[in-house]
């Protein structure tokens, strides 16, 4: 998937609204950085540790900066500020106001309070903070390139994942067949549409794995410069037809309807 | 006098809400003070904004405000008395506001017809409570743009509030507002830590001791010019040029700290042989810092804002951790840059030119390269229109084939501003011609840059950018997808705009009907277009765009309305020299007596809906052979005056009509029974009606 926030563990279940605190590390998707391997900073696919808070609680943002501390990043020593960040994800119907976190100027933390998920407002915010493992592992170990990172005493970052990158991104930019792309966008979104159409709740999960797998077709197109800027609109909105119709399946918002 | 503290503290907000609150907040608070309680001295009120707090100070207040008067409105008159006594909904209302005495209700003229209303006394009653409970309120009325909710729906703010500090004379002054519960305490953070204390605060001066203590600069002002005078005294270290920068790009660096700390930082020279402008991007955009260069050529060095305060003992380390991380962030941004930049330079423009074709402008209006192909054959039409020289043809055949090319490669995919940019550097670096280079950067303008509107320089670069935006445009009439109402999201305004700034800026005499008749001849034929109905959308278009264009410009509206409501052509510049030429000589007698005169054919002919031409035959009285010939002699010195755009010696020819048309007046009854007779000589003044329309409509001035 695209980012952390797409995991059913962040996406449908903000949506109950309940007491919700999770952590986890997810592996995420993004074809378009990928670099063949070539960047020392960018990848096609990196990590993502997410953090999921809900309801609110006021001390947060120096929670998070305890958190840094307790990795040996000591706030004190650099300048670190919460830059406006306004978080939509037109594909998910989400969004939320909060921070990039800049940690002497690099973006280490995604931060964000989430107000709407697939198209419903949350009765209770739930807060969202996204590390960047990469470039915090970057920082700590004083690496100029994400390859050199000792992943643990016998491998490098570099050993397990360049070549990932480099396969991906000639797949992505090259090889990646627009026409199969296409159908399969299609055939998933078809499978999602018709689980959805049941309108049975012990479905809503698949039918919501159909709609990250259209989101990661759509994904592939755009990193082969397949999609131009109306169409992307397009695509943008069956997505969330989907992701709406996954939240509103979960919630049960608007079965009277 | 008494003084009150508020200070709101919460999560950074965004750069342009800590810009606008303090005016808002200060609007608000006046407005209540002096307005509504009345206050017979008006207080000092001052209002501080940083990212994490909002710091109101009032000074001069009393304690206690005013007794005053206020009209309350009670039902209508008609069915408050029965007999000359109050009836049951005045007796409810004096019951609910505690009026003993009726005869001190009277009556007032409203909207909705004559009620009932009654002075009423308001006790004046401690600033201290009134200011408690209604700062709620206030903090709900100041315009965000974007506010969220955190626990109760009802309160919001741009990011969650963390204290509120409320204090009158000294004392806590408490008030609720959702979750928070306002105290005396202000929140700084602990000396040598991130963590942040409670600060008891007793009064203003206690208040600025405290936060000044951290190195807070609270006004808005003030660190804007803490901030530029850091820079400039760095740039100068470094032996480089003070930057240039927009207001916004300051003011978002001022929005973003509280202890702003300006520092010098460099990055590897060897990215210096990636163009400055795609560096100074990357620096700008993506880091918030500041392009250093000395002579208009790129540093190696940037500065930029860091927002720390660091104690002696820890500044050095401080310093160079932030330094190596600014680098280091910068490294990674400009490798990538010049990662793009190199694989780009692998390929030609003829490449990338093939690649827009797989790159769609618009649903219905096909790929890149297609546009391209419209422009170019707009561009001959529009260039054979103005006359221009062969040259100037032959380099637009080549620049409009590669307008778009740069939309193909990785630098503007990745970097959409640099549009236009790269295409200028790439077209140079295959050895395009200077001008064609040029032009494809300039296409994209009118631009803003640091503050000043820029045009395209010359006529090349101009006959490409009108001839791309009148493609847009047009294109989006036929698919009737013209912007209404707030939103535009294909920016076809800015681009009409655009088309108006270049004409009337470079003289161009082009009659954008022809345009348009061209556009819907030549291109989307296929398609079985109403082209008169995509006709009158496109010119309304323009018109309104052309008018709002006048008006900023400080024409007045009977000007443009008297000019523009006789011509239909769409010749732009024509009617910005007549409308000017009214805007400096309405008054002139010339002018008013055209105007009365035509007026006075007007009165008379608007009442005949046809009118054929005239016959010289019928007209034989000697007032009309007068105002025939001399009407005739008119017309042949003005057209030419009129098309060369001579418009005062146009307007002095016209003038030449007034006696005769007088003299005709007052001794011709236009409207006599011999119907030949009268046809003929409604036909002659309806003719002049429209000769003179050729100039303006003379009846729409206001004299």
């Amino acid at each position: 998937m695209g980012a952390a926030t797409f995991a059913p563990y962040t996406f449908l279940k903000c949506l109950d609204c309940g007491e919700w605190r999770a952590a986890y590390v997810q592996p995420s998707r993004r074809p378009t950085d990928g670099r063949y391997g070539q960047n020392p900073n960018r990848l096609g696919r990196y990590y993502q540790f997410q953090v999921v808070i809900q309801p609110y609680i006021s001390r947060i943002q120096e929670i998070y900066l305890d958190s840094l501390k307790s990795i040996s990043i000591n706030p004190n020593e650099h300048d670190i500020r919460f830059v406006e960040d306004d978080w939509e994800s037109p594909t998910l119907g989400a969004w939320g106001l909060g921070w990039e976190v800049w940690l002497d100027g690099m973006e280490v933390t995604q931060f964000t309070y989430f107000q709407q998920i697939g198209g419903v407002e949350l009765s209770k915010p739930a807060i969202e903070i996204t590390y960047g493992l990469e470039r915090i592992a970057m920082f700590l170990q004083n690496k100029d390139s994400v390859f050199d990172l000792q992943w643990n005493d016998s491998f490098k970052y570099g050993d397990i994942h360049k070549d990932d990158e480099l396969q991906f991104s000639k797949y992505s930019f090259e090889y990646a067949d627009g026409e199969i792309l296409h159908k399969l966008f299609n055939l998933y979104e078809a499978e999602s549409t018709k689980l959805l159409s049941f309108k049975l709740k012990e479905l809503v999960k698949p039918a919501y794995e159909y709609c990250l797998k259209c989101s990661h077709a759509f994904n592939m197109l755009d990193a082969r410069g397949l999609i131009s800027v109306s169409e992307r609109m397009n695509f943008i909105l069956k997505v969330r037809a989907l992701a709406e119709g996954c939240a509103r399946l979960y919630t049960g918002y608007g079965d009277k309807d | 006098m008494s003084e009150y503290l508020l200070e709101i503290g919460s999560g950074e907000l965004p750069y342009d809400e800590v810009r606008k609150i303090p005016a808002a907040l200060k609007n608000i608070l006046q407005n209540f003070l002096e307005n509504e309680i009345m206050l017979n001295e008006k207080p000092d009120i001052e209002v501080f904004s940083t990212p994490r707090r909002t710091f109101v100070l009032i000074k001069g207040l009393p304690l206690k405000s005013p007794d005053r008067e206020v009209e309350i409105i009670g039902p209508p008159v008609g069915i408050s008395y029965h007999g000359g006594v109050p009836a049951a909904p005045l007796l409810q209302f004096m019951k609910k506001n505690e009026i003993s005495d009726y005869k001190k209700i009277y009556p007032l003229n409203q909207k909705k017809g004559v009620y009932t209303a009654y002075k009423k006394r308001i006790k004046g009653m401690p600033v201290r409570d009134l200011l408690t409970a209604n700062i709620p309120q206030f903090i709900k009325k100041i315009p965000f743009r974007k506010t969220m909710f955190w626990l109760d729906k009802e309160i919001r703010y741009p990011r969650p509030i963390l204290w509120i500090l409320s204090i009158f004379d000294g004392k806590n002054a408490p008030f609720n507002f959702g979750d928070i519960k306002s105290s005396n305490r202000t929140y700084i953070a602990e000396t040598l830590s991130y963590k942040m204390k409670s600060v008891k605060i007793s009064g203003s001066e206690d208040y600025f001791d405290a936060v000044s203590s951290t190195g807070i600069i609270l006004k808005n002002g003030d660190r804007k010019k803490y901030i530029e005078a850091g820079i400039k005294s760095l740039s100068k270290k470094v032996n480089a040029d003070m930057p240039e920068y927009d207001d916004d790009f300051i003011d978002e660096i001022t929005g973003l700290t509280e202890t702003p700390y300006p520092i010098i930082c460099g990055f590897d020279e060897k990215f210096l042989s990636v163009p400055g402008e795609l560096l100074s991007v990357v620096m700008r955009k993506h880091q918030r810092f500041f392009p250093l260069s000395k002579n208009g050529s790129l540093l190696s060095y940037f500065a930029a804002v860091a927002d720390v305060n660091p104690a002696p003992s820890i500044k050095e380390s401080l310093e160079n951790n932030i330094k190596s991380g600014y680098s280091k962030v910068l490294t990674a941004r400009l490798a990538d840059a010049e990662f793009f930049f190199k694989e780009d330079n692998k390929k030609k423009p003829p490449h990338f030119v093939e690649e827009t074709k797989n790159i769609l402008f618009y649903q219905g209006l096909g790929s890149y390269f297609e546009k391209t192909e419209r422009i170019g054959e707009l561009g001959i039409f529009i260039a054979g229109k103005l006359n221009f020289p062969s040259g100037i043809l032959s380099d637009f055949k080549t620049a409009s084939g590669l307008l778009k090319f740069d939309l193909a490669t990785h630098v503007v995919y990745e970097f959409p501003e640099m549009q236009g940019i790269m295409g200028r550097i790439y077209a140079n670096a295959s050895k395009e011609s200077p001008e064609v280079s040029l032009a494809i950067e300039e296409h994209y303008y009118p631009v803003s840059k640091a503050k000043k509107k820029i045009l395209p320089s010359n006529d090349l670069s101009a006959l490409c950018s009108l001839s791309d935006k009148l493609d847009t445009v047009l294109s989006f009439v036929m698919l009737k997808k013209l912007p209404t109402g707030e939103s535009d999201p294909f920016y076809l305004r800015r681009a009409m705009i655009g088309v108006i700034e270049i004409i009337l800026d470079k003289r161009y005499k082009i009659n954008l009907s022809d345009v348009c008749d061209f556009y819907f001849n030549e291109f989307f034929k296929e398609r079985r277009l109403n082209a008169d109905e995509l006709k009158t959308a496109f010119m309304n278009f323009a018109y309104v765009r052309f008018k709002n264009h006048l008006l900023s410009g400080g024409y007045k509206p009977d000007e443009i309305t008297a000019v523009l409501t006789a011509e239909i052509t769409g010749d732009f510049y024509a009617s910005l020299l007549k409308i000017d030429f009214l805007s400096k000589f309405k008054k002139h007698e010339e002018v008013f007596e055209l105007s009365q005169v035509y007026k006075r054919i007007n009165n008379i002919t608007y009442k005949f809906s046809e009118i054929a031409g005239f016959d010289e035959n019928k007209l034989i009285m000697p007032e009309e052979v007068r105002l025939i010939a001399v009407f005739k002699s008119v017309q042949k010195n003005a057209v030419p005056l009129l098309k060369s755009g001579d418009y005062a010696a146009a307007v002095n020819e016209m003038y030449k009509l007034v006696h005769p048309v007088n003299g005709f007046f007052d001794g011709v009854m236009v409207l006599t029974e011999e119907e030949e007779v009268k046809n003929s000589r409604l036909g002659l003044l309806n003719s002049i009606l429209n000769f003179l329309k050729n100039f303006c409509d003379f009846s729409g001035l206001d004299l």
